[in-house]
């Protein structure tokens, strides 16, 4: 009886949602009455906005090819596919972005699916962290915003695969199979309720869309706000020295949660200012790990799997820019 | 779940109605660079789908999925009214609040590239040889057009008289006359662009600039060219000009770049595209 209350006042509730949706859509804008936001807040509001229509396509192959996944590739087909030994598995891993060109977006819920059928977890933090950079995609818009001095996108692509699989081997010694996801992993997962297997492929892709799209939404909040009120210049100048640049490089890329195929262009914007390396740990770090993801990795993830991962992650990308900076500096 | 799967279904068409709106209006072009709106047009198709099946499946129980993939954990009312406001919030202000176009107080911010260097030298030693070559063998007058790719631009730029930045090559005629300071000393200019001072200018002096848009107006970058002149001092910041002058050279923190020497600036109105868009891939 309560429930049957609390439904229907939730289906009251959606239904005048609905009628203040198409009263905003066909009639506001036409009367005098219009609100007007500060506009320090506008363009929080337009960031904000311009975050959200951008990734949701993204999310939205994301979350579809979740659930063909999870309708069409039974565990044992994945199971023959995916090499058995680990090692090889985690470096194969970080090339499945040349054939699936995913953003950073879209990976995570493919990645989790992939994690439930039983991929080993290494491997798919692996791919989750290689595709959004070893991709032609995001090769060619590195390619192009760097023109002048396009070794840098050659070295982003190979900093990005011994980051991927430097990360893979230290997740699979600290967890090994142990199950990393919030929910069980199914050993045989069967669908009785649908027979229909594309409407159930829909109703998959819309149920996640919104588990991945609250994350995303704050995400993309805190972002708008970094994106408007941050001084960067302030920021840019903090660190100059070989050792402190690459770090504040890859601090910034978190905060500013760019896509892995547009923050090239931002990133030959910076100029003369900073050293090959702290552009590499820019571009590295920020298409592997940003403020709006690490919302969606705790979403799917074990807090302490998500905390394990920033952590080796970040010193990972650390390490191998130094590696670079010592290497091709002295050369 | 009937009553959440209806919300959902309303969320979702939400969504597609704003992308619709956004289109429609052309508001969009304020917030995503035109190279992606095909995927907009894609995301409110599968959006306004989704959300139809949504409501139509909130009307069929029977129709409910119950598996482990891990949707379906019963939730705190309280939180599920968090998540639904913070899918409410953004369809309610994308319809209700017009965008706003980013103006000099977020270039501040984001700090303004003057001109657009080459990051070596090596290269822009490149483009000077080229053009001594060019120059000796003094090419035919090309009329400048949008499909060109650098070194016609190059060549098209060098053999005329006055330089006009279009939508299209904005950067690309930045970035040749600023590897070639030289060679475009003396020639006139023409461009469009905001008024933006750097705390420290002068009143004769700004930057003519734009915002230059990748994919969304988050990755907005600045570009401009220093210009100076007397008419400058009755211009404030963020007012939308058209410029023409010569072009000169100027020692700006250490560096020789170029700078417009004003002959006539004349107010315009913002233009309905007002970034700049990376066309090129």
């Amino acid at each position: 009886m309560k429930r049957a209350i609390s439904n229907a006042a939730n289906d009251f509730f959606a239904f005048v949602l609905l009628l203040l949706f198409l009263y905003l859509f066909f009639f506001y804008g036409m009367s005098n009455i219009k609100f007007t936001l500060p506009k320090e807040w506008a363009i929080v509001n337009t960031m904000f906005l311009s975050i959200i229509l951008e990734a949701i396509p993204f999310i939205l192959v994301g979350v579809f090819v979740s659930a063909i996944i999870q309708t069409f590739i039974s565990e044992d087909t994945l199971r023959r596919w995916l090499p058995k030994n680990p090692y090889v598995a985690i470096v194969s891993a970080a090339f499945f972005g040349i054939i699936f060109p995913v953003c950073e977006c879209a990976i995570i819920p493919i990645v989790r699916r992939l994690i439930k059928k039983g991929m080993p977890p290494a491997a798919g933090m692996t791919f989750l962290i290689s595709a959004p950079i070893i991709n032609p995609v995001v090769f060619a818009s590195t390619y192009y915003a760097f023109q002048q001095k396009n070794e840098i996108a050659f070295a982003r692509i190979g900093l990005a695969f011994l980051v991927a699989v430097l990360v893979g081997l230290i997740m699979y010694r600290l967890f090994q199979q142990k199950n990393p996801l919030k929910t069980k992993i199914s050993s045989s997962h069967e669908h009785v309720h649908t027979t229909n297997k594309w409407k159930e492929t829909l109703y998959h892709a819309s149920d996640e869309f919104f588990d991945t799209g609250k994350y995303l939404l704050i995400g993309a909040f805190f972002t708008s706000l970094l994106q408007t009120f941050l001084n960067r210049n302030e920021l840019l100048q903090i660190g100059t020295n070989e050792l402190v640049s690459p770090l504040v490089m890859m601090g910034f890329a978190y905060m500013l949660s760019l896509c892995s195929e547009a923050d090239a262009f931002v990133a030959a914007s910076f100029g003369h200012a900073f050293s090959a390396g702290a552009i590499l740990a820019f571009l590295v770090y920020g298409a592997m790990l940003d403020l709006k993801n690490t919302m969606m990795l705790f979403a799917y993830f074990r807090a302490r799997f998500v905390v394990a991962f920033i952590l080796v992650l970040t010193c990972a990308v650390y390490f191998v820019i130094l590696l670079y900076q010592t290497i091709f500096v002295s050369l | 779940m009937s009553n959440n799967l209806f919300l959902r279904g309303v969320l979702l068409l939400g969504f597609a109605l704003l992308m619709f709106k956004l289109i429609v209006t052309g508001q969009i072009q304020q917030l995503i660079a035109p190279k992606m709106f095909p995927f907009i047009y894609f995301a409110m198709s599968v959006l306004f789908i989704l959300g139809i099946i949504q409501i139509w499946r909130s009307d069929h129980k029977e129709n409910a999925v119950y598996c482990e993939c891990g949707h379906h954990e019963k939730k705190h009312p309280f939180q599920s009214l968090i998540v639904s406001v913070l899918f409410i919030v953004p369809v309610i202000t994308g319809l209700m609040f017009s965008s706003q176009v980013l103006d000099s107080s977020v270039a501040a911010k984001r700090g303004v590239q003057i001109g657009r260097q080459p990051e070596n030298n090596v290269s822009s030693d490149d483009g000077t040889q080229y053009l001594t070559e060019l120059s000796q063998n003094e090419t035919e007058k090309k009329p400048i057009e949008k499909s060109m790719n650098k070194k016609q631009l190059t060549e098209a730029l060098t053999s005329t008289k006055k330089v006009v930045f279009t939508n299209e090559n904005y950067l690309a005629i930045l970035e040749i006359i600023h590897n070639n300071v030289k060679r475009f000393t003396g020639k006139e200019i023409e461009l469009v662009g905001f008024v933006y001072r750097e705390p420290d200018f002068v009143k004769e002096k700004a930057v003519i600039a734009r915002f230059v848009v990748t994919c969304c107006v988050a990755d907005a970058s600045v570009y401009g060219m220093l210009a100076s002149g007397e008419q400058l001092k009755q211009l404030n910041n963020d007012e939308w000009v058209k410029v023409t002058g010569i072009i000169d050279k100027t020692n700006y923190k250490g560096n020789i770049l170029p700078c417009i020497k004003i002959k006539t600036v004349k107010k315009v109105k913002q233009p309905n595209e007002p970034y700049i868009h990376d066309t090129a891939l």
